[in-house]
């Protein structure tokens, strides 16, 4: 069968009196058979049945149909279904065509049985069109290495990493400090049920290290990951730490020996540590290390002491950083979170009063394997602290030295804490002085309630500042009970700051290594907030842990588990499938120009610029926009499956008749063109004036489009997409948006009214105003005279229309 | 004038503007807001609250004309609501239901003001210039006055010389070699009419000024008033159209000359503490400037209060409206927290601070709690010039 | 047109003096007004600057001779107010003869209505031709 023997059947469907009863359909099968290519029309009551589905298998094998047209209803219904159909006949599922009778035409003109008749035919006529153009395609296949990086060895990283070793993948997990463990490892206890942290955590911690197919590199930082889903390239920089992990067994005398003395970090500075030292004692890998940036050095005669006396000899001091390469298939961020510095908030003295400590501190003193062996004191005087008051949302809720959102943990780490110094010591005063206290998940409320039970005086209000006795060191908090509207002063001898979460140090540098976005509050975004919450936007790459949100331990992990569900179903599928809406380079136009690369939101081009290397796509990560194919200027990009010739046609058929009553509009797959659904759907009713093309993002939509409808005729044409910030391939709507003011202005300058050409972000929900804006766009047309269509085709035909990007420099290279 | 205005006059732009809807109800401003502290029944989150409820309808809040304007509450507030701001414009709305500003002095400073928006008026206000003093006839740099030279007058009773501040500037400014030109007929810059509410006088103020030094064509100003720095600076370019002067503070000027030894002052044995201006501190985030010019004198002890900078404690008494015992409570804890420093010399950078601070100490006897004396930034700096001219 | 003055008159002497000229048949301009007050001490410059701000051309104050205040306070409580009075209408560049202070013994009427008719006079004189100070501002020279 040759590509230009075209043999089309159309299949006409009634979908019972759905379609039939507002649209004559045995005239659109009629008219159907008259246009070109088109071998046979059939007209069905039900084509998705069987029955239909049949009818159309057996069209295909009688005429030897090689392009099918189902005039039924929404693509985004059935397309699946008649792909599937005409599949089994041994049709190229890309060979078929939908043209939507019902949503677009049938339901949402109820009342006018000729227009809705002509109006169908039109879009069977530019479903035709698009048909004879329409070539076979096979769904693409990527391989999957089986294998996962973990970035952060926190609760969320480890049990990332534990999961997916266990479903029997290689796990790379790198932590950049000594020890896994993260935050939950210097906690004390975890609400709500009040059991140790370390204890919950210690045992996970050693699965880790002992687990076959978990390769824990400690110390260690990504620097780099190329690539994409299925075949990234690592590479990771494995700190010194001067002591051999592997032969080191934790005996401790090079610590007893090293003379150097500093502030032990995991302690919160409240204790000390040597240089030679283990993070905590149960840290993993159990190994020392030394703190080259305190360490005398390995001179003899400064010291090298605890060289001399290791009798394992696994102390090098003249270790190097070493880097390692890893290809894995798919990457899980768990970089956790940073938490918020008081300092800035001078009025609770933070930085001068010494028993104004924070919550991570007051972990540390209430541990038992904490400084004080869990005996809880005040950091002035080491007394028993007898009031002790607590303010929530310290850098949370505020844009005044702070973080806009709530960080989630605070209020229940607060109301743990409580019930731990009435636990320790019950005659304790309590204050907690808070805004809302949202207890929201499984048993918070009821810890709140036992808290409460205890005497913790909880009063609403937040201290404007707190001043110190200078001799006894005692605090003055005052505070507006701001339900009973009185300023109150309470003398406290310790006060906690619930100080919240905030991105982490280093979470940029991880966006820009995997090239992922944030959102406003500067977390990880996530490729849909309900629907993808662990996805990454770019494919491939999860999220666990608080890199993505403030949470807590239980949520760190039920998010752990979902990303390696996530990961699990690449890994083990060994390939990754895709639909073949694919770019796709013609390296004989390709003039290296970059262009492609800079709008691609995957940065799934590559393009070597200086070298004028050809641009190059990586099919894996090319997700099928079309940004890159309307913004080159060169034409050396085709979408596979919306080709520019195939849309052009559609605009041409558009427009054969009577071009003056046609309204030219390109709806997105995902927004806009549900929302012409969800119209329909609800039965809302607008004039019969517009033809639909649809893309897959408004981002597609070149000028050359627009220009080709205004050319032939068409008075107004209508661009829509997702809202900005909802588009479905991550920012590419703002190409949509840059290239309409463009051509705004050019039009402008042409003499043709800009408002001609409409932009609308319609979301798919948005069914009343998609109605609306198509009668909008209907008052506009007949606005539009015949003399301006007339003035402006001949002005179009003068102009030698630019491509994409500058028109100047496209003239001189054309 | 009030239609290009709009947002300042209209609730729900003020509303929106101001942010108080932000309101997290956490009470912060209530502590640190020196009014609330003595005075139990002023709460700056029940008057929005209350403001709100009202829709700025019924009767007026008596408490609006107490707050005095220090903006210590939005240094605290988690959204910067702007109360401030807010109270301006419940000012404004019970001035347009016709009630009586509330006013001390016998209402000399409103009159005054009121009769300088005279667009007629031509005033005789630079007579104190010394002969000593080089003042440009043409200059596109002006020098700023103020209200110093009518102050002096008014509270003549204190026996305050705050034009004495003016003249040491002036005097530093020759010093250091930057011209500038007076202006016969600058008027009020307004600043208290617009915190009071009577925002029209205060627009027909910034407008007479603005005539005046476009007449001039004046590109620049200088000033060491801090609550004129202000209005100028941030006020003037949001309700006037045509503004585009810059405006400095002098010490903006002076203090960088200081430090590269362009402008090197005497010496002065003395041991001070410096008093934050609100509209310096607080609203122009000044606190660094004028700390250098104490610190360039040589010999100059410079001892801090317990409240300085951003929380530097008001001088209590805002746009001369309403002054009574909570305003004398909060001067004299500022008093106290100088003399507590062991300075000799309460230095501030205000005409008004000074006037205010100096009332208080008439009204307190009691000990010598208060007894500090109080001297103006500027004249102290010229002062260390000349050392003979001391005393 | 006659300005409008605005006069401050003590309960006492003052206020006989204006009856006296009334019970005398004695006459003054309409645009004159007069605000009755217990004592002179009771004034001070916001209210007379007040006046002046509210429109009035001249303003008079209108109280007991030195040493016959009912009082006691020998009326001398508003000799500063209306000193600082002038001094800001001096800074305002305004003529000082806008305001005037007259102690009058009791039932002095024709010297009331003379005083009065003095100030209208001066006050028009102002307005129309202008004193000199109002029409040519400041001469402070500057280099």
């Amino acid at each position: 069968m040759t590509q230009d023997e075209l043999r089309i059947g159309v299949f006409v469907c009634e979908c019972g009196l759905n379609i039939a009863g507002s649209v004559d359909c045995e005239e659109v099968r009629k008219y159907a058979e008259k246009l070109p290519g088109v071998v046979v029309s059939v007209r069905n009551k039900y084509t998705c049945a069987d029955p239909g589905q049949e009818e159309i298998k057996k069209h295909i094998r009688e005429y030897s149909l090689n392009r099918v047209v189902v005039a039924s209803c929404t693509p985004r219904m059935h397309e699946p279904t008649f792909r599937a159909c005409v599949a089994q006949s041994g049709l190229n599922p890309y060979l078929m065509e939908m043209a939507s009778l019902r949503e677009q035409c049938s339901w949402v003109h109820l009342h006018d049985r000729q227009a809705a008749t002509d109006k169908a035919k039109d879009i069977v006529k530019i479903a035709v069109a698009k048909a004879r153009l329409l070539q076979p395609f096979e769904d693409t296949k990527i391989p999957i290495t089986d294998a996962a990086l973990v970035i952060g060895g926190g609760v969320a990283g480890i049990q990332a990493a534990l999961d997916l070793a266990d479903a029997g993948h290689q796990v790379y997990l790198v932590e950049k400090q000594p020890s896994i463990g993260g935050i939950m490892a210097q906690l004390d206890k975890t609400f709500p049920t009040m059991d140790c942290s370390i204890c919950v955590l210690g045992p996970k911690m050693m699965d880790v290290g002992r687990h076959p197919r978990i390769k824990l590199l400690s110390h260690s930082e990504v620097e780099q990951i190329s690539g994409y889903v299925g075949n990234f390239k690592v590479k990771v920089r494995k700190k010194a730490r001067y002591v051999d992990e592997a032969l080191c067994n934790s005996c401790g005398r090079c610590a007893d020996v090293c003379p150097v003395v500093v502030p032990d970090e995991f302690q919160s500075g409240f204790s000390s540590r040597k240089a030679a030292h283990i993070a905590f004692p149960q840290a993993v890998p159990s190994a020392y290390i030394i703190d080259m940036k305190n360490c005398l050095g390995n001179n003899p005669i400064t010291c090298g002491k605890c060289v001399a006396v290791c009798e394992k000899k696994c102390i090098d001091l003249n270790m190097h950083d070493e880097m390692i390469e890893l290809n894995v298939g798919v990457v899980i961020a768990a970089t956790g979170m940073g938490i918020y510095d008081p300092s800035v908030l001078d009025e609770y003295g933070y930085t001068r009063f010494e028993n104004v400590i924070t919550t991570m501190e007051f972990e540390r003193l209430i541990c038992g394997g904490g400084p004080t062996e869990g005996m809880l004191v005040r950091p002035s005087d080491r007394k028993i602290p007898k009031r002790i008051g607590f303010i929530q949302c310290i850098g949370s809720r505020t844009e005044n030295r702070g973080n806009p959102y709530c960080s989630n943990v605070c209020c229940m780490n607060t109301i743990k804490d409580t019930l731990l110094i009435h636990e320790h010591y019950s005659d304790t005063e309590m204050y907690v002085f808070y805004m809302d206290i949202r207890a929201y998940g499984k048993g918070f409320e009821d810890l709140y309630r036992r808290s409460k039970e205890t005497g913790v005086c909880y009063i609403r209000g937040m201290p404007g500042e707190i001043t110190e006795d200078p001799k006894t060191k005692n605090l003055k908090v005052r505070v507006e009970n701001t339900t009973t509207s009185k300023v109150g002063e309470y003398e406290l001898d310790m006060v906690v700051l619930s100080v919240g979460l905030q991105p982490g140090d280093d979470l940029k540098r991880i966006t820009s290594l995997i090239n992922i976005s944030q959102t406003a509050d500067g977390f990880f975004m996530e490729a849909h907030p309900k629907l993808r919450p662990v996805d990454a936007p770019t494919p491939g790459i999860f999220f666990a842990g608080s890199a993505e949100a403030p949470k807590d331990i239980k949520d760190s992990v039920t998010q752990a588990g979902a990303a390696v569900a996530r990961s699990s179903i690449l890994l083990s599928a060994g390939t990754v499938h895709g639909d073949a809406i694919k770019a796709v380079v013609n390296v004989e136009e390709c003039t290296s120009c970059g262009v492609c690369a800079k709008v691609c939101p995957y940065g799934a081009i590559e393009v070597d610029v200086k070298a004028k290397g050809k641009a190059h796509v990586i099919t894996a990560a090319c997700a099928g926009c079309g940004a890159c194919a309307a913004e080159c200027r060169f034409d050396a990009i085709t979408i596979q499956h919306f080709h520019d010739e195939q849309i052009l046609a559609q605009v041409s058929a558009a427009l054969a008749e009577e071009p003056a009553k046609k309204i030219i509009t390109f709806l997105c797959n995902w927004c806009s063109y549900a929302a012409g659904d969800l119209t329909g759907v609800s039965r809302m009713q607008y004039p019969p004036n517009n033809r639909f093309i649809r893309v897959m993002c408004s981002a597609r939509v070149s000028e050359k489009f627009i220009w080709q409808a205004f050319r032939l005729g068409a008075p107004v044409v209508l661009l829509s997409g997702c809202h900005i910030g909802d588009c479905h391939y991550i920012n590419a709507n703002h190409w949509t948006f840059k290239r309409a003011d463009k051509m705004w202005k050019r039009m402008d300058k042409l003499g043709i009214r800009p408002e001609r050409l409409q932009l609308e972000w319609i979301s798919a929900a948005e069914g009343p105003r998609f109605a609306q804006i198509m009668r909008d766009l209907e008052e506009m047309r007949q606005k539009v005279t015949d003399k301006e269509i007339e003035q402006t085709k001949k002005v179009l035909a003068a102009e030698v229309l630019p491509q994409p990007a500058d028109a100047d420099e496209a003239r001189i290279v054309t | 004038m009030k239609e290009v205005n709009k947002q300042f006059f209209d609730l729900q732009s003020v509303v929106n503007e101001t942010k108080i809807r932000l309101c997290l109800d956490c009470g912060k401003c209530t502590v640190v807001c020196p009014v609330a502290r003595y005075d139990p029944g002023f709460n700056p989150r029940l008057i929005v609250q209350d403001a709100l409820k009202r829709n700025s309808h019924g009767p007026v809040d008596e408490n609006i004309w107490y707050c005095i304007g220090c903006n210590m509450c939005m240094e605290r507030c988690n959204y910067n609501v702007k109360f401030t701001d807010f109270i301006r414009f419940m000012r404004y709305n019970a001035l347009s239901q016709g009630t009586e500003v509330k006013c001390n002095h016998s209402g000399i400073p409103h009159a005054t003001m009121h009769m300088m928006a005279n667009r007629d008026i031509k005033q005789h206000r630079l007579k104190w210039i010394p002969a000593d003093i080089m003042v440009k006839e043409q200059c596109q740099t002006a020098f700023f006055v103020g209200c110093a030279p009518y102050f002096d007058v008014i509270f003549n009773d204190l026996n305050v010389k705050t034009v004495e501040g003016t003249k040491g500037t002036l005097r530093l400014l020759n010093h250091a070699d930057i011209p500038f030109t007076l202006l016969h007929n600058e008027r009020c810059c307004g600043r208290d009419l617009l915190l009071l509410g009577d925002t029209e006088e205060f627009l027909a103020l910034a407008q007479a000024n603005l005539d005046e030094f476009s007449a001039k064509g004046i590109k620049e100003i200088i000033t060491n008033c801090p609550e004129c720095y202000y209005t100028l600076k941030v006020g003037y370019p949001r309700f006037l159209k045509n503004w585009n002067i810059v405006v400095r503070h002098a010490t903006e000027l002076l203090t960088p000359l200081t430090e590269n030894g362009q402008l090197v002052l005497g010496k002065l044995s003395r041991k001070v503490t410096y008093h934050d201006p609100c509209a310096l501190g607080r609203y122009s985030r000044i606190f660094k400037q004028p700390r250098g010019i104490l610190d360039s004198i040589k010999g100059l002890e410079v001892v801090e209060m317990t409240d300085n900078r951003e929380k530097a404690l008001c001088c209590g008494a805002n746009p001369w409206a309403y002054c009574g015992l909570v305003n004398k409570q909060i001067q004299k804890e500022r008093l106290a927290q100088a003399k507590a420093t062991g300075a000799d010399i309460l230095v501030t950078g205000c005409p008004k601070c000074q006037i205010h601070l100096t009332c208080a100490q008439k009204n307190f006897e009691d000990g010598d709690v208060c007894r500090i004396e109080i001297q103006d930034l500027f004249h102290l700096a010229a002062q260390s010039l000349s050392p003979q001219e001391e005393n | 047109m006659n300005p409008e003055i605005l006069v401050f008159s003590c309960n006492w002497d003052g206020w006989s003096c204006i009856e006296s000229a009334v019970s005398s048949g004695l006459s003054y301009p309409p645009s004159v007004k007069i605000v009755r007050v217990g004592c002179l001490s009771r004034i001070h410059a916001g209210l007379i600057l007040k006046a002046l701000d509210l429109g009035a051309g001249g303003v008079m104050l209108l109280g007991c001779e030195q040493g016959r205040c009912h009082f006691g306070s020998n009326s001398d409580c508003v000799t500063p107010e209306y000193e600082k009075a002038q001094d800001i209408l001096e800074l305002l560049g305004m003529d000082k003869s806008r305001l005037t202070l007259l102690r009058l013994p009791a039932f002095e009427g024709h010297k009331f209505v003379t005083k009065v008719a003095k100030l209208i006079k001066e006050v028009k004189q102002l307005s129309t031709s202008g004193s000199p100070k109002e029409v040519g501002g400041e001469s402070v020279s500057l280099q």
